[in-house]
């Protein structure tokens, strides 16, 4: 367990040196003098030279990836000339927007699929198993930006239960400005963790532990919600490893449709302004949350399921 | 008669882990001999067999002799051009020469070709002149008892024998000097392996070439083969004729082997000679003979020095690496006065 | 000299047609894969023959008034430059289907090559090829593709590019697996033993038996990739205007939300259906294929 806990640490780290120097090469792969690319079209002379010695082009290539590896460590992502401002500061303040979004969506996908992985399992082949087989390849194949206008009109512009765009004022205000945003991403997971938690579920409803409970007469739901949903949930935890990737790339969407602030909607704002060190900062930070996610989510897989330790 | 085939000294090692995996765990030696120091020679026409149980390296030195595993040191000369060297296009001239026939009859056909592909792919190999690809296909599925509509069949559709005919129809396509077959009665039906066995002699007759059969199957050898080499834990421990060795095996592991031999003889029953333990891993050589920890005739010298080979005074191609080696008065009717005669017939 | 064991009949000699009917048996028992089957025909078609089926010109401005209902004349109403959304709807399939079949096209040419490679060649190559396709999988897409339609320009070349280079690392790490495996198979054994190059052995001997399992990978794909064309489109990255597209017009749909849902209603169903109907297809094709390929590799 300590050698592979070791070596998949190394391999997380050397794709996150491999990362950033693509992105860096990426930035100087395009032509011309890349100050006046990464400031775009519509930066001043003044503001050429500054970033230019912040960026130390005259120094040798070798130096300016030793630099920016060196900032990196630092917590520098670089500098925004226009709000002058640290990338890393702005970043890090339209983070936990999408964070708590996030979390808010598996929340909803959660608890509207684990009651179905449930009654599915239970009553195996009944019309709500098969509508959630049915429905666990189809919610993840619609684009969650679709599901979202489609929320907005019905439950915002139309009904009007719920506002539609910003973020709210306070806890309980900001709540409910995330209540629609949140079902549009969760509902695309709801199928697929029903599916897994039927799985897990019939794997362990199957075992002498809880065949020995229910000879003891102990209700079937009891059984269910005392046994074997703790262990049954456990798979789930795992794939929201896999999962951060697609659920990072629908907030993207989700946050523009909403208008809520967020990294998705600091990268898209700084893609229509070309302002480049905003988006290279927005890359490496969900970069290395994606990498920090897999890596946690292999380990706690490895922890679950020792077979998997071997494959590295 | 000259030798198609000369093997000399040769060895093959393999590695078991990487370089930094073995620097970490302290592993001294991370690799194992598959063979190690392996020489004999194949003359034209003739057939050697080479025996041993899985893992003792027989496999190791047929892979090594076609080229698809380098050897650590030793040559390999086939007519009189040494080809261990040689590798990609300068060793290709030498592959046209010889064939290989695998073990697992269907997983060596290629699954997406039909018979007709697998049997001019040789051709198309080497580039040679593509008379007619059907008729020449026919030909060889002549050759090997097989009728012509066999050409359009996939390896799927093919049985375990059938397979194996296409295979020996294969090898044969370009006529070569010698024929290297991998257990080519491994998993078929007894009634089926005779037929593969008289195909392959008579084949032999009929064109010539020399054949190195691997095999555990000792009825095989006694059926087919001039020569025979026993094998264990990669090196030769008995080398001579067929009929020799097994009228007066010196080698306790062949006597071993050869008493441990379902045979149609009745009496042979009598005979069986257990041996004790397992097959030693190779990652853990014994020290000395390498046999002594499962030979019942073993003493204190065994298991410190390995044997030089030595030859029988009345047959010199007959040789053994033993220091007790079985003895046989020939005298009819009284085998069991010599206290090590257990012979097998 | 035929032995009895040689001429033991074989009934198949017509395999092939034996083997499509019964890909036809068991598709026709996969309810959804036939309901995908008849979803992605109906928009191909569509897609091919729109030129036919507009009643307007999707791209000329105020054929009618703006932002009208729906009407005989414009079946699907109108947009705030008055054009006719049924028209532009019906054109909006191309592009998608374009960008899927460009994209994943090149990214299975390009994974097929790199799996070989990295399945085939030495273990150095392997393991760095290995380490570059963990890497890009691990920038996170969307994000990724923002990034470089930044720094590309927002245009339909920077998403087809942006696709294919996300999408290859799955390809190329399947294709790598399996010709791993095939790599030590008695056959390539036996093929390299009659003195075959390792480029013969990769084009007739392994290409053909990973090529299989690769194309229901890259089919189960093809929703993914519509769904990231309308979106880039729908965030204003994508094909420029006026060329109609379904995730455009969603976009110009949900700038007047508050005045006509039509725009939204129309825009938002056929990239709906568009990729459930790839997606029940692609899962009916590889249960039927491949059970055991697993979709999130």
């Amino acid at each position: 367990m300590w050698l592979y806990l070791l070596k998949r640490l190394v391999l997380a780290i050397t794709i996150i040196v491999i990362a950033v120097t693509l992105l860096f090469l990426m930035i100087r792969a395009v032509p011309g003098d890349p100050a006046a690319v990464l400031l775009g079209p519509r930066a001043t002379p003044e503001m050429k030279a500054q970033l230019h010695e912040q960026m130390g082009l005259d120094k040798p290539f070798v130096a300016q990836i030793a630099t920016f590896f060196g900032g990196l460590l630092h917590g520098d992502l670089g500098f925004d000339v226009f709000s002058q401002r640290p990338v890393a500061e702005i970043v890090f303040e339209q983070l936990p927007y999408t964070i708590e979004l996030i979390l808010v969506s598996i929340l909803w996908a959660v608890v509207i699929a684990v009651p179905l992985g449930c009654y599915s399992a239970i009553r195996r082949n009944s019309v709500i198993d098969q509508v959630t087989g049915v429905l666990s390849v189809a919610t993840i194949a619609i684009p969650s930006f679709v599901m979202a206008v489609y929320a907005l009109l019905i439950f915002a512009v139309t009904l009007r239960w719920l506002p539609a765009v910003g973020a709210g004022n306070g806890f309980w205000d900001g709540l409910t400005y995330l209540i629609l945003p949140a079902f549009a991403i969760g509902i695309g997971w709801v199928g697929y963790i029903s599916r897994l938690v039927r799985a897990s579920m019939l794997e362990i409803l199957g075992e002498n532990h809880i065949r020995m409970a229910r000879s003891f007469g102990i209700s079937e739901w009891r059984i269910v919600a005392r046994y074997a949903l703790p262990l049954a949930i456990l798979p789930t935890v795992t794939i929201l490893g896999v999962g951060i990737a697609w659920l990072l790339s629908s907030a993207v969407f989700i946050e523009v449709v909403f208008a809520r602030p967020g990294i998705g909607a600091l990268i898209v704002n700084a893609v229509n302004t070309r302002n480049y060190p905003i988006v290279m900062g927005v890359v490496l930070v969900t970069t290395f949350l994606i990498v920090s996610a897999t890596t946690l989510s292999d380990l706690v897989n490895a922890f679950l399921d020792p077979r998997t330790r071997e494959k590295l | 008669m000259s030798a198609l085939l000369r093997v000399q000294d040769l060895r093959v090692r393999f590695r078991t882990m990487g370089p930094l995996k073995a620097l970490a765990t302290g592993t001294e030696a991370p690799f194992i001999d598959a063979v190690c120091g392996v020489s004999f020679e194949i003359r034209k026409g003739e057939t050697l067999a080479l025996v041993g149980e899985s893992g003792s390296g027989k496999s190791t030195i047929a892979r090594t002799i076609i080229g698809l595993q380098r050897a650590l040191s030793g040559s390999i000369s086939f007519d009189g051009q040494e080809i261990e060297e040689l590798s990609g296009a300068e060793r290709k001239p030498y592959l046209r020469r010889m064939a290989m026939m695998f073990q697992d009859p269907v997983g060596s056909l290629s699954p997406r070709l039909t018979v007709r592909s697998l049997l001019t792919e040789p051709f198309r190999i080497h580039g040679l002149k593509r008379r007619d690809a059907g008729s020449e296909a026919e030909r060889l599925l002549r050759m090997v008892g097989l009728p012509a509509d066999f050409a359009r069949r996939y390896p799927h559709q093919l049985s375990g024998g059938q397979a194996r005919r296409v295979g020996i129809a294969r090898a044969l396509a370009l006529n070569p000097d010698l024929i290297i077959a991998d257990e080519p009665t491994a998993g078929l039906d007894v009634s089926v392996q005779g037929e593969v066995l008289n195909l392959l002699a008579r084949l032999q007759d009929e064109l010539g070439m020399a054949i190195l059969i691997i095999t555990h199957n000792l009825n095989v050898v006694r059926h087919m083969t001039d020569r025979m080499a026993i094998m264990y834990l990669g090196r030769f421990i008995e080398v001579g004729s067929t009929e020799r060795i097994f009228d007066q095996p010196r080698h306790p592991y062949t006597e071993a082997l050869l008493a441990a031999n379902p045979e149609p003889d009745p009496d042979a029953v009598l005979n069986r000679i257990e041996l004790k333990g397992e097959v030693p891993s190779l990652l853990r050589r014994p020290s000395g003979c390498e046999f002594h920890t499962r030979c019942r005739y073993a003493q204190d010298i065994c298991g410190r020095v390995f044997p030089e080979p030595s030859t029988s005074p009345d047959d010199t191609e007959h040789s053994f690496r033993c220091y007790f080696p079985l003895k046989r008065e020939i005298i009819p009717g009284l085998e069991w006065l010599h206290p090590l005669s257990v012979g097998t017939e | 000299m035929v032995s009895v064991e040689a001429i033991r009949p074989e009934p198949n000699d017509a395999m092939a047609t034996g083997a499509f009917r019964t890909f036809l048996r068991q598709f026709r028992k996969n309810r959804l894969g036939m309901l995908g089957a008849v979803l992605v025909i109906l928009i191909a078609a569509i897609a091919i023959f729109a030129p036919l089926m507009i009643t307007h010109d999707p791209i000329r401005i105020m054929v009618g008034p703006r932002l009208a209902a729906p009407s005989l004349d414009f079946l699907l109403g109108t947009d705030q430059l008055g054009r006719d959304t049924f028209s532009r709807i019906i054109m909006g399939g191309r592009i998608p289907l374009l960008v899927a079949f460009a994209s994943l096209g090149s990214s299975l040419a390009v994974g097929l090559v790199l799996g070989l490679i990295a399945g085939f060649g030495p273990r150095w190559l392997d393991n760095l090829l290995l380490l570059v396709f963990d890497t890009i999988r691990s920038f996170p897409s969307i994000i990724f593709a923002l990034a470089m339609i930044a720094l590309l320009g927002p245009s339909l070349a920077s998403v087809i590019l942006v696709i294919a280079i996300t999408s290859m690392p799955i390809y190329a790490r399947v294709v790598r697996t399996q010709t791993e495996a095939l790599r030590s198979s008695e056959y390539v054994a036996a093929e390299r033993s009659m003195g075959a190059g390792t480029t013969r052995i990769l084009a007739v001997h392994v290409l053909p038996n990973v090529l299989g399992p690769l194309l229901i990978l890259v089919s189960m794909d093809v929703p993914a990739v519509i769904a990231v064309e309308a979106g880039l489109s729908f965030l204003g990255m994508g094909v420029r205007p006026p060329t109609p597209d379904w995730g455009a017009i969603l976009n110009d749909g949900y700038s007047y939300i508050n005045q006509t849902p039509w725009l939204v209603i129309a825009s938002g169903i056929p990239i709906v259906l568009a990729t459930l109907g790839f997606t029940f297809l692609g899962e009916a094709l590889r249960d039927i294929f491949d059970p055991k390929l697993r979709k999130d590799l």
